[in-house]
């Protein structure tokens, strides 16, 4: 097969050809028309779905096929230069955030933006890094995201919000962008690198999850940078060009471990793994192993670990042993496991065109894994790189498995960000082989990448959450607010800032954000079961004591525990906690401070 | 070294300083002229040079020296920021404009002594076609359009539940204030009764509210000590229901809070009192600092 390495000759003479024949741009021009009509359509299905009206799926995913269809047909053929595909792949970045961004364009509204928009302001306001956050308390551990939002919002004038779309959209173009030069370089092909490129955005949390402002969000594209710098690393000739792909790989680095704390893990195995790959499969002599790399960026990632975020261990070890621990009793039959195409509660559910596509996409990549495998074995299998990103590419087909239990789906589908990165690239090669030996299913290609990135899409983000929903509404030509947002606006309006809260989810991020006070949620310590119980346990008060918190905002309304669409108004009929979850702060020492029906502020100093 | 030779590299210079000034140093700046500036200082110049510091022109692609450009801008913001950190230099404008513009133009001296400058590139766009100019054109502006939809605030659908809230805070001792906001779909009609010890003492009304309006009012409660007062409003369409209602049993006044120190003034009469506000003097080892009640630490040279 033409791709293997050093290929890219046969593109080089295709760019003069493409160029007499369509002008400088190439087709370029015409695919961001396509992609313009598409994001219009996704913002018609977003007004359509905020407005209440039924089927607006229709416009969105006619939209996704514009934006995606016409770009992976140019990339499946061989007229496309190597510029025209980079600005492709740009093209392709710039417009799925797109699609995250027009969703919700007034504000953030993922739970995690929220608490690193909180940590934005407080770096502004206090004028230094490493403050508290209540929500996520590791977060200001890690201010590579917050330090660089801080940074535009100062410099720039601009809010934190603006500044935080801008900077994730740099990131989103800087992660395709540095995959696809990676996969050009590794195997020597532009086309196999632009269908890879695309491909990769095939990840279930590439669209919303990946997109939103947090700090992997951030981690994760740097991390791509490093990768690509190590390539080149491994594959420079000179002495000094050597060294400082060396230090790009440092810098990017350095830039990774303040940023997240699982893709700086990730990327010390992945640097570990190439150097152990590299010594069994080239030999002890063999030049290009990154032992020296892996050592200072993993003595790096330790001393951050060690000096500044010690409590990250803390924080993760419960939801890793968590994941583990539901693994092992699942297989033992001592739990049941999780339903496919529903959220753990049950309300929400996939429709079944969408099931099928995402049953489909999963097929269409397990096949493109397989082949890519056989096309690995025959062309690569010496390259440490390489047979890297198969073995990732196969252990992320063995992730699926864990979707069907409840503690160990998110961790895989966290994990299938960085194990698509093999996918991905089996996915090209596999694609481009075909294509060689049957250039008339170019069509079918293009149709597969819509396929497996509507099938992420679909299996990465429940349907309801898709499109956009009513949270900057008008009525009777009056703005009105959402019930969480008026109580944290309230809050700040009567009681001042600063002041302690427990509150679900969704309302305590509000009223971090909204209402600037310190509020706790979730279930350690345990708000929630305080907040919803129908009575008040002996344990309650004290712990609300220990924590000094004289605020308790309770919410009836079941959505405020879910941080991803509580913030937006009810529409329809509402599930509702029992009246009980609220009146048993009723009590002779307790203020009722604040009352909208569903959202009650109480007082509970006197119970201290 | 030429200055044509190495013309990126003094360009970027150039740039660096020039956003700095902008952004950074002349804070009467208006934001809208300050946006551009700054996306360029934070995401592209010092990238760009530490590329060209670190590898050589001839080793790099077009679109490599993009990402690099964009990942090591944003790691030397990081670093920057990391450093300033430990320096003890407050994290505001001015520090993060003067230390990109030193990153960017130390990071051009080293790639121009290490001769990795470039001419400048003749503009990229020559020699495209009016017809693609038309077609780029008309995908600005369906995006445009696209967002323009998007930010437009939109009826809210026909079953969203609104919501009516009504509050009671203390004011001092003896006063209290009531207020309700509505953000019902529609123009909705209240009266409000005032309670206090358990007998209606005042009733409020009708209050016509439209969407998204609210009405407050003081009330005289007596005391100290204060009595229990209660708050309860009526929709005027059922004027026997209580509709919400709240109750101050204690009556306590809310106490400053512990960590909102932007809010807190201080005395005249303090005698640490700054530009920010007060502070009081920590000493560490050699060198002693400014912790001034909005957490700010400021060292004291």
């Amino acid at each position: 097969m033409t791709t293997a390495p050093h290929a890219l000759a046969g593109d080089a003479a295709a760019l003069g050809r493409a160029a007499g024949r369509r002008g400088r741009l190439g087709a370029f021009p015409l695919l961001a028309l396509s992609a313009g009509a598409g994001l219009l359509l996704v913002a018609v299905a977003d007004a359509l779905a905020r407005t209440g009206h039924p089927h607006s799926s229709l416009p969105f995913w006619l939209g996704i096929i514009a934006i995606l269809f016409p770009a992976a047909m140019r990339m499946a053929g061989e007229e496309a230069t190597s510029a025209e595909r980079v600005s492709t792949v740009v093209l392709v970045a710039l417009s799925l955030y797109a699609v995250k961004v027009l969703r919700d364009p007034f504000a953030f509204t993922f739970g995690d933006e929220l608490a690193h928009l909180h940590n934005v302001t407080e770096i502004l306001r206090r004028g230094d890094i490493f403050g508290t956050n209540s929500i996520l308390p590791i977060t200001p551990r890690y201010p590579g995201l917050e330090s660089t939002a801080g940074a535009l919002t100062a410099l720039g004038g601009t809010s934190p919000f603006a500044a935080g779309l801008l900077l994730i959209a740099a990131a989103r173009v800087t992660l395709l962008l540095a995959l696809y030069l990676f996969y050009e370089r590794l195997v020597g092909s532009a086309r196999v690198a632009g269908i890879a490129a695309l491909v990769y955005a095939a990840t279930p949390t590439f669209v919303y999850f990946s997109a939103q402002f947090s700090y992997e969000s951030l981690a994760l594209p740097l991390a791509s940078v490093a990768v690509l710098a190590l390539l080149r690393w491994m594959t420079a000739q000179q002495r000094g060009e050597r060294r400082g792909w060396a230090l790009v790989v440092v810098l990017c680095a350095a830039a990774v471990i303040p940023t997240h704390h699982i893709t700086s893990y990730a990327f010390v195995g992945f640097l570990l793994a190439v150097s152990v790959l590299h010594l069994v499969l080239r030999g002890r002599r063999a030049r290009g192993a990154p032992w020296a790399l892996t050592a200072v960026v993993g003595a790096m990632t330790v001393a951050w670990l060690m000096f500044v975020a010690g409590r990250t261990v803390g924080y993760l070890s419960p939801v890793l042993t968590d994941a583990v621990n539901h693994v092992v009793d699942t297989i033992r039959r001592e739990s049941g496991t999780r339903t496919l195409f529903k959220s753990d509660s049950g309300a929400e559910s996939t429709p079944p065109a969408e099931r099928l596509v995402a049953l489909l996409a999963v097929a269409v990549l397990a096949s493109a894994v397989l082949a890519g495998v056989r096309i690995v074995w025959r062309h690569w299998r010496r390259d440490p790189l390489v047979v890297l990103l198969s073995i990732g590419a196969v252990a992320y087909l063995g992730t699926f498995p864990l979707r069907f239990i409840p503690a160990a789906w998110e961790t895989a589908s966290r994990a299938s960000g960085f194990l698509i990165i093999g996918v991905a690239l089996l996915a090209g090669l596999a694609a481009v082989w075909l294509l060689e030996r049957r250039p008339r299913l170019r069509s079918l290609v293009a149709a597969g990448v819509v396929l497996v990135v509507a099938g992420g899409v679909i299996s990465g983000w429940p349907a309801s959450l898709r499109q956009g929903r009513p949270l900057r509404v008008t009525a009777d030509g009056h703005r009105i607010e959402p019930p969480g947002v008026a109580a944290a606006r309230w809050s700040r309006a009567a009681l001042g800032t600063g002041r302690r809260f427990a509150a679900e989810d969704a309302d305590a991020r509000l009223l971090v954000i909204d209402g600037r006070q310190v509020a706790y949620q979730g279930t350690n310590p345990d708000f929630n079961t305080i907040l919803q119980a129908p009575a008040l346990d002996s344990w309650m008060v004290p712990l609300l004591r220990s924590r000094r918190i004289p605020f308790v905002l309770t919410d009836r309304r079941s959505i405020s525990s879910d941080n991803i669409a509580g913030y937006f108004f009810d529409v329809g009929t509402p599930s509702l906690l029992p009246a009980s979850s609220t009146a048993k702060f009723d009590l002779p020492r307790v203020d009722r401070l604040y009352d909208s029906g569903d959202i009650v502020v109480f007082d509970v100093r006197g119970l201290w | 070294m030429s200055a044509r030779r190495n013309g990126d590299l003094v360009l970027v210079a150039g740039l660096a300083v020039l956003c700095a000034l902008v952004c950074g140093l002349l804070s009467a700046t208006p934001a809208g002229v300050r946006a551009l500036p700054a996306i360029v200082l934070v995401l592209a110049l010092p990238g760009y040079a530490l590329t060209a510091a670190l590898i050589p022109p001839a080793a790099l692609r077009g679109a490599e020296r993009l990402v690099l450009a964009v990942a090591l801008s944003i790691g030397a913001t990081i670093s920057a920021t990391l450093v300033l950190h430990v320096l003890s230099i407050r994290l505001a404008g001015g520090a993060w404009a003067t230390a990109l513009a030193l990153v960017t133009i130390a990071a051009a001296a080293v790639a121009a002594a290490r001769g990795h400058g470039r001419p400048l590139p003749p503009w990229p766009l020559h020699g495209v076609r009016a017809l693609e100019v038309l077609a780029l054109t008309g995908a600005l502006l369906l995006a445009g359009g696209a967002f323009a939809l998007g930010l437009t605030p939109l009826p809210a659908p026909k079953d969203t539940r609104g919501s009516t809230a009504l509050w009671v805070v203390p004011q001092g001792s003896d006063s209290v204030e009531i207020g309700v906001r509505s953000d019902q779909l529609r123009t909705a009609t209240y009266t409000v009764d005032l309670l206090l010890g358990g007998r209606r003492t005042h009733t409020y009304g009708p209050l016509r509210l439209v969407p998204g309006a609210r009405w407050t009012v003081r009330a005289q409660t007596g005391g100290p000590p204060a009595p229990v007062v209660e708050a309860i409003l009526h929709l005027a369409s059922a004027p026997a229901a209580e509709f919400r209602h709240v109750i101050l049993r204690n009556g306590r006044v809310v106490t400053p809070a512990p960590v909102t120190a932007a809010a807190v003034r201080c005395p005249p009469s303090h005698p640490l009192l700054g530009a920010s506000g007060c502070y009081r003097v920590v000493v560490r080892g050699s060198r002693a600092f400014r912790f001034y009640r909005s957490g700010a630490k400021v060292p004291i040279r």
